[in-house]
């Protein structure tokens, strides 16, 4: 694959970036750019993965001039696979994967020198390149022993596809990594394809390698994965029974993720989570507690004082969800709530204010309850906007999100002014309600509801919009909570604290 | 004849024909007579040696005779001599020798067992409803309730929907993620299905249209009955079944649209609407045992308990639905 280079240089840190900046616009996009940004001395090569090449448009942001370097991967780019011939397959190579296989079903940490083998080979003529993995006989012979012991599915041809499909990734992976461009350390932005590009990357070349977790992508595909229909499980007609087994393949895919994100936690130096739920979850998912270290995003409230002068002095009576149109925002429930708001306030609108170019099929659907519920004259769509021209005109900003880490779009319409409501995820109830005692002090700057659950939704949006006093302690204590705790000057202080540590190495 | 003695009669002819072939060779001939009488000697020569070497073929290689034939004599005519001298080496010799007998007539190989086996339940753990329910709430392990709730994808869906709305409360993440996307996948159905039902009405007329509304209704009341839709959202969804059902009623008393508009007005708590509706439904034709026991209910929320014994006696136990039967038999 020939990646898109904008000028080959060398950079103080490479971004491992998966399906995110400068493609796709969104919190963790936001965020990076902010760092890069906001580090103007540190100069950034960005890798993009994604998935199919299909699936991403136009460059979203100007990269700053820091950015020295730009290159793009789709993992599931085809590419003509050079012509299938007999082979042998190195049997030391894969005698150390079956190694590292078996350390994985285990769920110890690998050794050092076994992952040192397998990624330094991976990909090569000494060790297992694409070719022996697709037509060995040892990779045969792996595959059919791996069958015959673990699957307790039916069919080989199932087991046999999913394998193959699963790996052929890494194999570019270990491609990619091996022309990264001349960095002094790296720096992923997820676990997963990313983080294991990282892994690799930092092995084969001795590199400082840090990670910074927004969501937790381990989770968030096992999630997906239990779910997904593009896996059959085989059904279990002779008895009646509730059993909990998932299918071996579903599973099969869900440990190949639990591995990759673990393979990553090994290699990395540091790992950053965004606040306290999710630091303790990398901790169960195989973090080193004294590698990790928890770093809240931060915004600059000055950027939105504009915004919050701008606020009319009534309180507009419309609730604004901001965010990209995607079934993790859960659009839908607010849609179902508006049903419910609007029954009892039949002025307050909707709007919905995000890039819908993301999920086409979600949208179309979004737009489908509207007019299901008779909602196309309270409920608006208004695409990308401006969230500075946006702010003023919201009476509350409604996140119904049902999976989060610590949203800028809270931060940012606290320092707007503007009180939210939002779902239980993530750190949303520490941003809401306060996290340390003083914290906790300022009073609540919102409401927080379950997820999922319309009713909860338009009932607090009711009583908030309703109640300008109530609105108004909110809004103060939303302005205050910024202000104190969600400074971007500390979010920088601590990254360029890891980038030097890095650095100096 | 044996094949063998085909061969020696072949081989005796062939030489004889050889020798011929000499002797034209040696007469004082003009050249083109003696072209032609070697290459009539060749031609017979060819059809002899062919017809031998048929003969004289393993019983294995007879099955198309002729096409061997043929291609014996055009590669014969096609290369004299060596031809005929390859196609001799080659079926006398190779075709007829005795092959080399292996050293191990046979291989045993165990019957190779299936790689699937049906899964064992007796290592499964095997929930009932409420054990399921119980799960959730109590058990401290996240990933036992997990599990508890993948094994709802086997329940009736109504009562699968009670138990993952419960989860989307759960402490854990991502429990209330599999809960989620669980309840999701059973609303984005039904959703989809009442989103093209929607569109159709917009270009349908006539009893094609009925038919769209009475589907649109159901599915509507479905949203509403599986406790998909709750509050304000499931009472918008009932009003719309009543409606839609209402429409079609103006057009044609089914009993079946009586008896589903009965039970819509009942979840709206229009007792009286309900009680109408399935007295209705009676009147055109419904079966006793489908809509007494709805009445029953009626009349017990109005504390008229004689029409609730009148309503079930109505019925007749063996058509009544196994779960209202012990209710029968608690009253009568």
């Amino acid at each position: 694959m020939r990646p898109n280079r904008r000028k080959a240089a060398k950079a103080d840190i490479a971004l491992l970036l998966e399906g995110t900046y400068p493609f796709i616009r969104g919190g963790v996009s936001a965020w990076v750019h902010q760092i890069i940004t906001g580090m103007p001395e540190t100069t950034f090569a960005l890798i993009f993965l994604g998935g199919d090449r299909s699936h991403y448009g136009e460059q979203q942001y100007t990269l700053p001039e820091n950015v020295t370097h730009l290159e793009c991967h789709y993992l599931m780019d085809t590419r003509r696979d050079s012509k299938p011939s007999p082979r042998r397959g190195n049997a030391c190579a894969f005698a150390a994967q079956r190694s590292l296989h078996e350390t994985f079903k285990s769920g110890e940490p690998v050794p050092a020198p076994v992952l040192q083998q397998v990624f330094a080979e991976l990909g090569r003529k000494g060790g297992i390149s694409r070719e022996d993995f697709l037509y060995s006989e040892e990779s045969w012979s792996m595959i059919d022993d791996s069958y015959r012991r673990y699957c307790t599915e039916p069919s080989f041809l199932d087991y046999f596809w999913s394998v193959r499909i699963m790996h052929a990734p890494l194999f570019q992976l270990a491609e990619v990594a091996r022309n990264l461009p001349r960095v002094r350390m790296l720096h992923s932005i997820s676990t997963g394809y990313a983080g294991l590009l990282g892994a690799i990357a930092s092995q084969q070349r001795g590199l400082p390698y840090a990670i910074s977790e927004h969501g937790i992508y381990t989770k968030e595909r096992k999630i997906d994965l239990s779910q997904a229909q593009w896996i059959t499980d085989p059904s279990d007609l002779v008895s009646g029974n509730l059993n909990e087994q998932l299918g071996y393949i579903r599973r099969l895919w869900i440990r190949f993720f639990e591995a990759l994100g673990r393979l990553a936690y090994h290699q990395a130096d540091t790992i950053v989570s965004l606040y306290l739920g999710n630091h303790e979850r990398q901790l169960q998912d195989g973090a080193d507690k004294a590698r990790t270290r928890i770093i809240p995003n931060g915004i600059d409230p000055a950027r939105f004082d504009g915004a919050r002068r701008a606020r009319p002095e009534a309180i507009p009576q419309v609730l604004g969800l901001v965010g990209r149109v995607v079934p993790i925002k859960d659009i839908k429930t607010f849609i179902r709530a508006m049903r419910t708001v609007c029954d009892e306030l039949p002025d307050v609108e909707g709007w919905i204010v995000g890039p819908e170019d993301e999920d086409l099929d979600y949208v179309r659907e979004c737009r489908e309850l509207v007019s299901s519920l008779g909602l196309e004259r309270q409920v608006k769509f208004l695409g990308f906007q401006n969230v500075n021209d946006i702010l003023p005109k919201l009476g509350l900003m409604v996140l119904t999100s049902i999976s989060e880490a610590l949203p800028l779009v809270i931060l940012e319409a606290h320092a707007a002014g503007l009180p939210c409501l939002a779902t239980d995820v993530g750190a949303c109830r520490e941003l809401l309600e306060g996290g340390l005692e003083e914290d906790r002090a300022l009073g609540p700057s919102g409401a927080v509801v379950p997820i999922a659950d319309p009713e909860a939704t338009a009932r607090e949006s009711i009583r908030l919009l309703s109640n300008p006093q109530q609105w108004k302690q909110a809004q103060q204590a939303g302005l205050e909570r910024v202000r104190r705790y969600y400074t971007l000057e500390s979010m920088f202080a601590d990254y360029r604290d890891i980038y030097q540590q890095g650095l100096e190495r | 004849m044996s094949p063998r003695q085909w061969v020696v009669l072949g081989s005796v002819l062939a030489l004889l024909l050889l020798a011929l072939a000499g002797v034209v060779l040696l007469l004082p001939l003009a050249s083109h007579w003696r072209w032609l009488a070697l290459a009539l000697l060749h031609g017979l020569m060819c059809l002899l040696i062919s017809l031998v070497l048929v003969k004289a073929l393993p019983p294995r290689y007879r099955g198309q005779a002729r096409q061997t034939f043929a291609f014996l004599l055009t590669l014969q005519l096609a290369i004299p001599l060596l031809g005929s001298l390859g196609a001799m080496l080659g079926i006398l010799l190779a075709l007829n020798l005795p092959r080399k007998a292996s050293d191990i007539p046979w291989q045993q190989v165990p019957i190779p067992e299936l790689p699937f086996q049906p899964m064992d339940m007796q290592l499964q753990t095997v929930y009932s409803q409420g054990g399921l329910r119980q799960v959730l709430r109590e058990a401290g392990n996240p990933d036992k309730r997990l599990q508890a709730l993948i094994a709802t994808r086997q329940m009736h869906p109504r009562e699968a929907i009670d138990i993952l709305r419960e989860a989307l409360k759960d402490p854990t993440d991502d429990v209330r993620l599999l809960a989620y996307s669980m309840l999701e996948q059973k609303e984005k159905q039904l959703a989809r299905q009442g989103g093209l039902l929607q569109q159709a009405l917009t270009r349908e007329t006539g009893p094609q249209r009925v038919q769209t509304q009475r589907r649109l209704a159901q599915i509507r009341w479905e949203m509403a009955y599986l406790g998909l839709a709750q509050g304000g959202l499931r009472l918008y969804y009932l009003n719309q079944a009543a409606e839609l059902l209402r429409e079609i009623l103006v057009t044609g008393s089914r009993h079946s649209d009586w008896r589903l508009l009965g039970r819509v007005e009942m979840a709206l708590d229009n007792n009286l609407a309900a009680e109408d509706a399935f007295t209705a439904a009676l009147e055109n034709g419904a079966v006793a045992e489908q809509i007494r026991p709805y009445l029953a209910e009626l009349a017990f929320m109005r504390r008229d308990f004689r029409a609730v014994q009148s309503h079930l006696a109505a019925c007749q136990p063996d058509r009544l639905h196994p779960a209202t039967r012990p209710l029968m038999e608690a009253w009568l």
